[in-house]
């Protein structure tokens, strides 16, 4: 009895009779790593009462792939249960709550972007080092939707198709039209394959980790370690450096050779390195970039990476706190951002990681994202009670997910000094155990000269 | 007041007496900054490069540092390392010297109990340099004992800090044995000549603990156990021994033999070994006469005359038929490095495997100056001061002096050796010529006080002398800076170059390969290069490899050096017997880049050939030269080396005006063009073609051999009734008639 209350609770999808899609277009670019897609959505109510949320599902198929969603027109994302289409459709809800409300008998175009990563399958699966790199897109012919759609068409963009599976799709230049459709009823599928080319490499981070130490002397010391791979058409036959090389521009085209880092504009000490020492192909620059001042890294990986090749790396740098740490008496409020720099790139699993001083307390993170949080301590140089360690682990992560991370802790003024009093304490010590000891006459008996 | 009271008044005098009153203070000053001068010029290397390991041997010595840190000490006494020497493994902790990896390690543990959470890397990168700063206080100690004079120490000190020579193998990131050990060396010298002078058995027992130190971190410990020998035998024969001598040698002798057993790889070979015969034979003579002394206080004086004669030749004579007898038995060996040590020519001729090191050569004159620059003509000065008035230490420090210019001849490596002991010469000979030159000057200037003397040098000629020693001291200086910060920076595994406007390049060749390999093959997968990478690919790329620097084991590496220098085909057998699954080779032949596997393949082919016959060294030579032109042999050409090295090499053009294919360290455009591999393909090749790694393919569906799997081998089928020779024409020609054979299954 509980047990059906809690599951009439949790199923909140609610969806008003006469509230449908009137149209809907997509356009899915098929050009990048990633796949996005951007969709204009035009709501119609009907019914009698306004609609103030909306309602976003995605498959389960693929609900792991999408790093990030959003709707313009509207102000809060939430993730909610519900059993009907959890079990029934196997598929997420994503609730979304609209700025201004639908009024009855009255539209509203709204405009709904998804990122998708790991969603090319190379095929063939391994191609030679100078061959194009072909992969296979797969996705269903109409919009997975709680909502019935009067109008649908979808357009896919991308440079060089091979084939398509849907006979009824028109391709035009770079543009492959499938629909339009009429009225679909809600959750329909029908999967549908398109076989392109595509030669980005198709890189993603297996993990990545930023580690924060922040120091009430000056300085914060950042630390991001990756590990990347490339998931794309594994590399057949010999390697060939007489055509891969800088000459050849067009040769190995599928693997990743640069990325690129932006740093906050006043970081400095960067560092970019492996577990074997630094990597000397790197170049920095303070620019602007979207109109925001930076420091622009240029990574290049100590080899190119190819289909199925993997490599680690880390990438570190310092900021001064005076930006980034506010004070008012004991209490401390630190704004970081919680992504890592190399933005162009997702990850699969992310753990973020800050230490604060020693003797840090009441320490409150604030993050509008859901994470998982472990607390621990750190010791490390001159530290005799541990600081004060917030764990946050998520798993995909993207530049999305870049968001302001709030930290306010108290920390008494007194402990700022205790290091230094400590190793001033301990040379005193050690310098007047000296002179003792020096004076110290332990010669028992005395020789004659 | 009286006019000698105002001359005592005068300035020069005044700042003499203010000069001599704080003078010790002088001294601890200079002798500190001494000290931080040596760290600070190793340290060029992290400037100008970074702070990392360098060339070969510190890479296993960092990688064993790194797993004593990891598993404690005992683990590493236990020690079994898979991943070198496949199949064979290494027992490491039996066969290391533990003392460096054991100092970086205590360092280590000492700092993290300090709550100083300092990397490993940077304890190994950095304790050469911070040794190198008790070197110099050592040898300041040990020309203070010899000379009892601070000046000619201090000197000693700087010309020590400073010697390229040492520098060479304790820049920062040299992490090698040598780094502690010359220390070790010059801190044991430093206690034994103490308790020479001092007869004090506690300093005796110092002398025992500074030689188990060295013991514990090099192998050149057997020059300490022969030299103090050698010194305590010339004491007797010259008639200088006395009890102080005694005292000190029995201290050591006893107590570091016994120490010396401790450290395993040495163990019993610290009774049986070659290496330490003298220093029993020594030990036998020493106590043995004086029991002898003490008996002629009971024996009449004509007798002991006779009996004097017939005991030192029955000693003599027994102790070297003893020698004899234990050698030809085999008790004791001589090994292959103390054998070249007397016998120059003797690896050449018989171990070609230490032979082929580089730092094994004997020495040339030029590295004699380049490692030691002024002070090979200042230390004659020493030496000369030393023989003059001799004492027991001065007699010592001449005798290690010139026993280490003999051994420095005879190998390069050992002017390392060499090096402290013609500093501390140079040092004691311009201080005592600093010292005639200035007392001349002080006697002009100051005449009250410095005493009338009947033979001096005049002033004027004293400080032309003193500009002229200033300006050659100056010029040392500024070449060991040059030797510092250029020379003996360079890690080797990162190269730099400049181009046409100046600005520098880092060729990072070596790193880009073995992070490929850490990063892209299967943990278990076997690397197969010549020995010197060995150590580079288990500590860069962490996968396992058939030989290594640690030359254990000759046989494995002349199969190493045979499949080098074998055709693919035999190479591919020997490969697959080995499991061997990536050929690494190094080629030096787009960037001019000279130490590559080319050069060094007359080696490969000389160890492969003194295990396996028919590796012969002339097949190699085109027209009487080693050459890789179209001149060169089928055997050269055909040999796995110059295959893999040169493989698509023709499709490259290396140099401005040479046709494709001019490499460009041997001048010559390449015999052998367009080939293609049969069992090897190109896995990887840095940017600059330096390192090239082979991925062995898997043998080709029954590729030769008909009956692969145990159950059909077992039957013999004739060929001739083999259903598969009518397929077999059809199929391809190459293959061998049977290979269809399970298609009709």
């Amino acid at each position: 009895m509980l047990l059906l209350i809690f599951l009439a609770l949790a199923s909140s999808l609610r969806i008003q009779k006469n509230f449908a899609i009137s149209n809907i277009e997509r356009t899915v670019s098929l050009t990048d790593r990633y796949v996005n897609i951007q969709s204009k959505i035009t709501f119609q109510n009907d019914g009698v009462i306004p609609i103030e949320k909306i309602y976003y599902t995605i498959h389960n198929v693929l609900s792991d792939r999408l790093y990030h969603v959003n709707i313009e027109e509207c102000n809060a994302k939430k993730l909610i249960e519900d059993v009907d289409v959890k079990y029934k459709q196997n598929a997420t809800v994503y609730e979304f709550t609209l700025i201004k409300p639908i009024e009855p008998s009255s539209t509203l175009e709204v405009e709904l972007s998804e990122q998708f990563y790991k969603r090319f399958n190379p095929l063939p699966k391994e191609i030679g080092l100078e061959d194009e790199q072909l992969v296979q897109f797969k996705d269903s012919v109409y919009f997975f939707t709680p909502y019935p759609v009067k109008n649908q068409i979808t357009y896919y963009d991308t440079p060089k198709i091979i084939s398509y599976s849907l006979k009824s799709a028109i391709q035009r230049n770079q543009l492959l039209e499938f629909g339009p459709f009429q009225d679909v009823k809600p959750y329909t599928t029908q999967i549908h394959t398109i076989h392109l080319e595509n030669n980005t490499p198709m890189t993603i981070f297996t993990k990545a980790s930023k580690i924060v130490e922040v120091s009430h002397w000056g300085n914060i010391l950042i630390e991001e370690n990756y590990s990347i791979e490339n998931q794309g058409a594994k590399l057949k036959g010999e390697f060939g450096r007489v055509s891969f090389n800088k000459y050849n521009p067009n040769v190995g085209k599928h693997s990743l050779k640069q990325l690129s880092a932006s740093l906050p504009y006043d970081s400095w000490g960067v560092y970019y390195r492996d577990e074997i020492g630094n990597i000397s192909t790197s170049n920095a620059a303070k620019g602007k970039l979207n109109g925001e001042n930076q420091a622009l890294v240029q990574l290049r990986p100590r080899f190119a990476i190819f289909g199925g090749w993997r490599s680690n790396f880390t990438l570190g740098y310092n900021l001064p706190t005076k930006k980034y740490l506010e004070q008012d008496g004991n209490n401390f409020r630190l704004t970081l951002n919680f992504s890592f720099s190399v933005k162009e790139i997702v990850s699969d699993k992310y753990t973020f990681q800050i230490s604060l001083p020693e003797g840090a307390y009441d320490i409150q993170v604030d993050l509008p994202l859901q994470v998982e949080r472990n607390d621990t301590l750190l010791f490390s140089y001159f530290d005799t009670v541990g600081r004060p360690t917030i764990i946050l682990n998520k798993a995909t992560t993207s530049q999305f997910d870049n968001k302001q991370i709030i930290i306010t802790y108290r920390l008494s003024g007194a402990s700022i000094l205790r290091e230094p009093l400590m190793i001033f304490g301990s040379f005193l010590f050690a310098f007047l155990s000296i002179i003792y000891l020096r004076r110290l006459d332990l010669q028992t008996l005395k020789l004659k000269e | 007041m009286s006019s000698e009271e105002e001359t005592q008044q005068s300035l020069p005098y005044k700042v003499h007496k203010s000069t001599l009153k704080w003078a010790p203070v002088f001294n601890m000053t200079i002798l500190l900054s001494i000290a931080i001068i040596s760290c600070l010029i190793r340290v060029f290397s992290v400037i100008r490069y970074e702070s990392i390991i360098h060339e070969f041997d510190p890479w296993f010595n960092y990688r064993t540092t790194q797993y004593l840190v990891k598993e404690g000490p005992y683990a590493l006494w236990n020690w079994y390392d898979s991943e070198s020497w496949y199949p064979l493994g290494r027992s490491v902790g039996g066969t290391v010297y533990p003392g460096l990896m054991m100092t970086s390690g205590m360092i280590y543990w000492v700092l993290h109990k300090l709550s100083i959470p300092i990397d490993i890397r940077n304890v190994c990168v950095f304790l050469a340099p911070i040794f190198s700063a008790f070197t110099s206080l050592a040898a300041y100690g040990m020309t203070k004992e010899i000379t009892k004079r601070s000046e000619a120490g201090l000197l000693s000190a700087l010309f020590v800090a400073i010697v390229p020579s040492y520098m060479s193998r304790s820049v920062a990131g040299s992490y090698d044995n040598e780094g502690v050990s010359i220390f070790a060396l010059v801190f044991t010298f430093y206690t034994f000549l103490k308790t020479v002078n001092t007869g004090s058995i506690l300093w005796g027992v110092y002398t025992a603990l500074a030689f188990f130190y060295m013991v514990a971190s090099w192998g050149g410990y057997a020059f300490i156990i022969n030299i103090i020998p050698i010194f305590v035998l010339f004491l007797l024969i010259t008639g200088r021994s006395n009890s102080r001598i005694q005292v000190a040698y029995n201290v050591f002798y006893i107590l570091g033999t016994l120490l010396a057993m401790q450290i395993p790889f040495v163990g019993f070979q610290a009774l049986h070994s070659s290496e330490h015969m003298a220093s029993h034979a020594v030990f036998i003579l020493i106590n043995f006469l004086n029991f002898f002394s003490w008996i002629r206080n009971f024996v009449s004086k004509k007798a002991i005359i006779t009996l004097t004669k017939f005991l030192i030749v029955f000693l003599v004579f027994s102790i070297l038929v003893g020698v004899v007898i234990l050698t030809l038995a085999g008790k004791t060996q001589w090994s292959g490095r103390s054998l070249t040590l007397l016998d120059p020519t003797y690896a050449k001729k018989y171990i070609p495997i230490i032979a082929s090191v580089s730092e094994h050569q004997a020495t040339t004159w030029s590295s004699f100056f380049f490692d030691l620059h002024y002070l090979i003509l200042f230390s004659p000065v020493g030496l000369y001061y030393c023989y003059n008035k001799p004492t027991e230490t001065k007699i010592f420090g001449a005798l290690y002096t010139v026993l280490g210019v003999y051994f420095a001849s005879v190998m390069v490596r050992l002017l390392l050796v060499l090096a402290p002991a013609v500093s501390i010469m140079a040092g004691i000979g311009i201080s005592w010529a600093f010292r005639k030159f200035a007392k001349s000057v002080r006697s002009f200037i100051l005449p009250k006080i410095e005493k009338p003397k009947k033979y001096r040098i005049p002033p004027e000629i004293s400080i032309i002398g003193l500009v002229i020693l200033g300006y050659y001291c100056s010029i040392y200086v500024l070449h060991a800076n040059f030797a510092g910060s250029e020379a003996y920076a360079s890690p080797s595994i990162i190269l730099s170059s400049r181009d046409r406007q100046g600005n520098r390049n880092i060729i990072d060749d070596y790193r880009e390969a073995y992070y490929w390999l850490r990063m892209n093959t299967r943990p278990d997968d076997k690397i197969m290069s010549w020995w010197d990478y060995g150590y580079q690919i288990t500590g860069m790329s962490n996968r396992t490899v058939l030989v290594d620097n640690n030359t254990w084991n000759n046989t494995h590496i002349a199969t190493v050096g045979m499949a080098m220098a074998s055709s693919e085909e035999d190479a591919f057998e020997i490969c697959e017997k080995l499991d061997v699954d990536y050929v690494l080779v190094i080629f030096g032949g787009i960037l001019n880049y000279s130490g590559d596997d080319i050069n060094k393949f007359l080696w490969m082919v000389r160890i492969g050939g003194g295990v396996y016959p028919h590796i012969k060294e002339e097949d190699y030579y085109g027209k009487g030269t080693y050459r890789v032109d179209q001149y060169a042999t089928e055997t050269m050409t055909n040999s796995l080396m110059y295959r893999l090295s040169y493989y698509r090499f023709d499709e490259v053009q290396t140099a401005y005006g040479q046709p494709k294919g001019y490499d460009t360290v041997r001048q010559a455009v390449i015999g052998v063009k367009g080939y293609k591999l049969r069992h090897f393909e190109e896995a990887f090749t840095s940017e600059n073609w330096i390192v090239r790694i082979f991925k062995r393919k898997q043998r080709e569906n029954r590729d030769g051999v008909a009956f692969t799997s145990k159950s059909t081998s077992q039957f013999t089928i004739p060929k001739e009734f083999s259903p598969v020779t009518k397929f077999s024409k059809k199929a391809n020609t190459k293959q061998r008639s049977t290979l269809n054979f399970q298609n009709n299954e």
